[in-house]
């Protein structure tokens, strides 16, 4: 099966207020997905739904064909909340060996295997130390190391690097590239969207309760921001090619859809003798998402 | 239901070490400790007293089936203190407590929410700290019981040798036996009635509270509605919420146990037989706790 995660029509309410409206996407397997948007998105509440916590009023969501919640779909599954915690009196070892031993690893396996991944998020010689005397960075990586006790096939973040300070946010974008590399499926919802840019291969847009972009990074690099000597030539000749764009002062933001694209913007050029003052095709998934979501604010 | 086996094991490995746990059982036997102490200290002595006083006043007695006897009223008058006094109020509130600390606890530092997303159902979940607590409760009044008995068999020692406590012990087991189930159903009750509560809630003290609202319900209100309407009607509440008092049950159930078949307990007016008392206390716990299953299942976590 090619999709990791399918989500389909996703509806949920809390009281007044009408969390998820037809969220649909896919996850393909192997790949790293960002589910990003503003606080109160739905991302949460779409994460929740994928984990079993919650249950939508309408849709469905598969975690490898297996619905959603089931104890088939969550034995696939690693997930690291938001405000990842546990009792206090948790110690680190004792805890993974639990988690370990419902997914139906021997005693001895799930230690070892909690020693392993202790050492591997930096918090070895920490295994006999209690929950509440880790910092708050500890408790964020120690959150992914729970989740990963199992090897699961898909990993679910939610907003991984959130009140981390910058060294701890690399570190666990580090450790998540690192599990992509490795090939494991990572969902991740943040609304950092630098970070999306970093560790991201796919993502969905989600604003209002819907999604409202959904693509993969490829698709995204294709604005070219340029400044050139004759704006006027420039701005007739993009007119003339079709191609969408914007000024902001004395550069041109050009939209484009490829490579194929790109090569057109540095042909007017060429065929109208315009100079290049400066190139850049470093857009971003932060220029999309400002994109779309100040287009659905106005 | 399948990992429920492995959840219990687990469960009673770190629920047995828990402060909570320790604090049940430092409680149940805080009454034990007390009865040993006094016992040893003065029931010792007396019984040696009373062994020659029988014999200075009633040459030719059977002094041994005296005290003999003596001995089993003893063992009954603990009904008195298990169950008449520690376990009513304050059992109560004690297994609420537990229950709270164990449930709602657990929600509130967000371990409930991260476990259930593990291969396991929810119920499963809720039914192994249930029923690991149940386990443990059981084997903590058996030790308490165990030990007010051995008081009085070591106290009976010291005063009338191994054959009168060999004698009275082969009577006495069963007395144990009474003690602990009837303590047991007790606990049985009220921990499915915090469970529901616990279930709910993310604040420790809620469960708490709400039997503290029960045992109110049970105790003050009758009182209340006597003083606000006299007659008729006030007798008719009355009643009503001394129906709802689980240890009248308990107590009925012991009451059975101790003086037979044809025993039945009437309290206040109020006549429970035998079988009504056992289904209303086994069919309460686990309606509630099949209700609490339910709930679970189907309640979102967030």
């Amino acid at each position: 099966m090619d999709e990791a995660i399918i989500a389909k029509g996703l509806y949920k309410r809390y009281k007044r207020v009408q969390a998820l409206r037809g969220v649909t996407f896919k996850v393909p397997r192997g790949r790293v997905f960002g589910l990003l948007g503003p606080n109160g998105a739905g991302k949460s509440t779409t994460i929740k739904i994928l984990v079993g916590l919650i249950k939508p009023d309408k849709g469905e969501a598969l975690i490898f064909g297996k619905r959603a919640g089931s104890t088939g779909a969550k034995s696939l599954l690693g997930y690291a909340p938001e405000r990842f915690s546990i009792g206090n009196n948790w110690r680190l070892i004792d805890f993974l060996v639990y988690v370990g031993r419902l997914h139906g690893l021997s005693e001895r396996l799930a230690a070892e295997r909690a020693l392993y991944l202790l050492e591997w998020a930096g918090l070895g010689g920490y295994e006999e130390e209690k929950f509440g005397n880790l910092s708050a960075g500890m408790k964020k990586r120690f959150g992914l190391v729970q989740a990963l006790i199992s090897d699961p096939e898909i990993l679910i973040l939610d907003e991984p690097t959130e009140h981390l300070d910058a060294i701890g946010r690399l570190e666990v974008l580090n450790r998540i590239r690192e599990l992509a590399s490795r090939g494991k499926t990572i969902l991740l919802s943040t609304h950092v969207l630098a970070e999306a840019d970093y560790v991201v291969d796919s993502f969905a847009i989600m604003n209002r309760g819907r999604i409202i972009y959904h693509g993969s990074r490829l698709d995204v690099q294709g604005v070219v921001r340029i400044v050139v000597d004759k704006p006027a030539e420039f701005e007739k000749a993009l007119h003339r090619a079709g191609l969408e764009y914007s000024i902001s002062g004395n550069e041109f933001i050009v939209e484009t859809s490829g490579v194929e694209d790109e090569k057109l913007v540095l042909r007017i050029c060429l065929d109208n003798n315009i100079r290049v003052i400066r190139y850049d095709t470093s857009s971003s998934i932060s220029d999309i998402f400002m994109r779309i979501v100040g287009a659905e604010k106005r | 239901m399948k990992r429920l086996p492995l959840l219990l094991r687990l469960e009673l490995e770190r629920v047995a070490g828990s402060g909570a746990v320790i604090a049940f059982a430092v409680f149940v036997l805080l009454p034990t400790l007390i009865f040993m102490y006094v016992g040893l200290l003065f029931w010792a002595p007396l019984s040696r007293q009373a062994i020659e006083v029988l014999r200075l006043i009633r040459p030719g007695v059977d002094v041994y089936h005296n005290l003999f006897n003596d001995y089993i009223s003893a063992v009954k008058s603990l009904t008195g203190l298990v169950l008449g006094f520690w376990a009513g109020f304050p059992m109560l509130v004690m297994v609420s407590i537990v229950i709270a600390v164990l449930i709602s606890g657990e929600r509130a530092s967000g371990t409930f929410e991260l476990l259930v997303t593990r291969p396991v159902a929810r119920g499963e979940l809720v039914l192994s700290r249930i029923l690991s607590f149940i386990f443990l409760s059981l084997v903590i009044l058996l030790v308490a019981n165990t030990l007010n008995i051995a008081t009085i068999a070591l106290s009976l020692y010291n005063g009338l040798g191994l054959r009168v406590v060999v004698r009275a012990l082969q009577d006495a087991w069963k007395y144990i036996a009474y003690y602990t189930a009837a303590s047991w159903l007790y606990v049985l009750a009220v921990t499915s009635l915090s469970l529901v509560t616990a279930i709910y809630s993310r604040r420790t003290f809620l469960p708490v509270l709400a039997v503290l609202g029960y045992y109110i319900s049970i105790t003050a209100l009758p009182g209340f509605a006597n003083a606000v309407t006299h007659g008729l009607i006030a007798r008719r509440i009355a009643e009503l919420f001394r129906y709802l008092d689980i240890s009248r049950y308990t107590s009925t159930i012991l009451y059975k146990w101790v003086y037979g078949p044809a025993a039945k307990m009437t309290e206040s007016g109020i006549a429970v037989s035998y079988p009504a008392a056992f289904t209303i206390v086994l069919g309460l716990s686990l309606t509630l706790i099949t209700l609490s299953l339910i709930l679970v299942e189907r309640m979102d976590l967030s």
